[in-house]
């Protein structure tokens, strides 16, 4: 059984499963290099959790995606995340505390 | 002339706070509405939103979030899902829609009020926005349950449930009437945003929705999905409201509105979350337990956020983890064979693989709950349908409004095992209250005078409220003889589903 101590720090967005969760997740991994990204499948949501701190860039999104990608589209496929947020004007920031 | 971005303009934009000259400030703003802790405005004002929205983007994301949800909804029209689906998926959908559209609605007037009413700028902020968010997950599940009408009539439900005297709506609109409407706009905020917000919802409106999509409700799967999308924004209200409340030395105050708050909202989506996943999802779709679930979005994902913002676990947190295991195969129970007081279909979800995959998710399943169903199933055997249905009342905690039950596990050892119906009681001036457990008591006695003039559905038929009579209490409750309910599979479950009732008579 997992207790509130178990699940460490890892924290990140949980995305509805399909095109914006796939490019998400490879933005993070290009965005926070150096640091393992996790992902966890379930049937309707991705979860995506790095230690610590976690950071999506509106930007890199896109170039994935080839078109412009911006906070509310990230917003409209992002039901919830794991840790605190921060939005900032070029992406976003999930923290541990 | 280009646009200015909005981080360029936002700080500016949100300083709306002035020295009144005609009023005084308490005028204005009394305390017991805006802020009883006597917090100063200088530290209100330092509110920082952690998810910053402007309007121009607001209206534009929440219009794309509209168009997906409902292009996916008219796209599937055709499919006719809801006439192929099972009686299972029937009594879920009717499960989340009946109770859960117009208390979505009735929460913009609560994100209103602290719109109005709070002193920190950036928390006015976003609770406009939440709002607004709140209208819109009242209308769409509206719309979405609207479709269902015209085949079941159960759908009516969406609208009318909230203005009758339903003991579950009962019990419901106590525990939101407490967390959401009836205190001061940062307590509210404090248990609606964060102590339910950031957690419940997630299982309802996530979880729920893998099973969804397992089962082929792309309508459904979408539409809770869309919703959790805002709840995670204006969610985060909560978080520096608890920084400050901290920083200001109303540590205690903050943790108790998280205790009370979390509490009242776990015993419902416990009933809700619970049966929907561990009973009404057909079991080759049901992506975990509600166990699981729960683990997953509240104990880990919840709980980190307690204790990263200085906060305790609850007090109660052991016997909520005990709780999570247990309450709500009690109510499932006590929904079905009460079945004729709920406006829905209800079933018993107990076929052999059913319980197999119950006794797996919760060992110990069918040495405790396994034998209620027993007794249930060889009475449908043996005819005598009458005795399906208690002659008694049950007892009905004078908090969470939910049935009082035996708790395996906990309690006096009968036969070798524990399973016990403990009631917690409270004499309070010349009267006696029931309560489910150890928290809903708590609760109560943290705030009697809050609590001990409502008077649960058991209290109303005792003091002559409800007309005598079967008929009478069914009226109060807003049942015409149609809009009782009775077993969703006709009692064929006993057998089997995949068995129907002439091939069995062979
Ligand atoms: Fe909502
Ligand atoms: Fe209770």
């Amino acid at each position: 059984m997992t207790t509130a101590d178990d699940a460490g720090n890892l924290v990140g967005p949980v995305m509805r499963a399909g095109e914006i969760a796939d490019a998400v997740l490879e933005a993070i991994q290009e965005d926070n290099e150096g640091r393992e990204v996790l992902t966890e499948a379930h049937a309707s949501y991705l979860r995506i959790k790095v230690a610590d701190e976690c950071f999506v860039r509106f930007e890199t999104v896109g170039d994935v995606l080839g078109r412009t990608v911006t906070r509310g589209d990230i917003e409209s496929n992002m039901p919830s995340f794991a840790g605190f947020i921060r939005t900032e004007p070029d992406g976003i920031r999930f923290v541990a505390r | 002339m280009a646009l200015l971005e909005m981080h360029e303009w936002y700080d500016l934009a949100r300083d709306t706070n002035w020295t009144p000259g005609y009023v005084a400030e308490d005028e204005i703003f009394p305390p017991e509405l805006s802020d009883p802790f006597g917090i100063s405005v200088e530290q209100w004002e330092t509110f920082d939103e952690p998810y910053k929205v402007c309007y121009r983007d607001y209206v534009e994301t929440q219009r794309d979030k509209d168009i997906g949800a409902y292009s996916v909804k008219s796209a599937l029209a055709r499919a006719d899902f809801f006439k192929k689906a099972s009686p299972h998926w029937k009594a879920l959908l009717a499960l989340h829609f009946s109770p859960i559209g117009f208390a979505e609605f009735h929460s913009a007037s609560a994100f209103a009020r602290m719109t109005r009413f709070s002193r920190a700028p950036g928390m006015r902020n976003m609770a406009t926005f939440g709002t607004l968010d709140e209208m819109r997950h009242g209308q769409i599940q509206m719309y979405f349950a609207y479709e269902f009408i015209k085949q079941d009539r159960v759908f009516d439900w969406a609208h009318k449930s909230s203005k009758t005297e339903n003991w579950i709506i009962i019990s419901l609109r106590h525990a939101l009437d407490d967390v959401e409407h009836t205190r001061d706009a940062i307590s509210a905020a404090i248990m609606t945003n964060f102590a339910f917000e950031q957690c419940f919802t997630n299982l309802q409106f996530i979880g729920l929705s893998a099973d969804a999509a397992k089962a082929g409700d792309h309508t459904f799967a979408t539409m809770l999905q869309s919703i959790q999308t805002d709840e995670a924004r204006h969610a985060q209200i909560g978080t520096p409201l608890i920084q400050i409340m901290i920083e200001n030395g109303r540590k205690a105050e903050a943790q108790q509105l998280v205790d009370v708050g979390f509490w009242r909202i776990w015993k419902q989506f416990s009933a809700l979350s619970g049966i929907s996943m561990d009973y009404y999802t057909p079991l080759e779709f049901r992506e975990h337990s509600l166990k699981e679930f729960m683990h997953e979005w509240v104990v880990d994902q919840f709980g980190r956020n307690i204790k990263a913002l200085g906060l305790d676990l609850p007090w109660y947190w052991d016997y909520f983890l005990h709780d999570i295991e247990t309450f709500h195969h009690c109510q499932q129970i006590g929904i079905y064979v009460y079945r004729a007081t709920q406006w829905w279909r209800p079933i018993a979800c107990t076929s052999p693989a059913e319980r197999d995959w119950l006794e797996e998710k919760y060992p110990g399943w069918n040495d405790t709950y396994g034998k209620c169903w027993d007794v249930v199933a060889d009475n449908i055997r043996e005819g005598r349908f009458e005795r399906t249905v208690p002659v008694v009342p049950p007892l009905i905690c004078n908090m969470c409004g939910l049935e009082v039950t035996g708790v395996a596990g906990v309690g006096r050892q009968v036969d070798g095992r524990t399973w016990n119906a403990t009631n917690f009681h409270l004499d309070h001036e010349g009267r006696r209250y029931h309560f489910c457990s150890e928290p809903c008591k708590w609760v109560f006695e943290l705030e009697p005078a809050r609590y001990q003039g409502h008077r649960s559905i058991i209290d109303r038929v005792l003091d002559g409220t409800v007309p005598p009579g079967p008929d009478g209490f069914y009226e109060y409750m807003g049942q015409s003889f149609e809009e009782r309910g009775v077993c969703g599979y006709d009692y064929q479950w006993i057998d089997g589903y995949d068995m129907p009732r002439a091939a069995a008579a062979e």
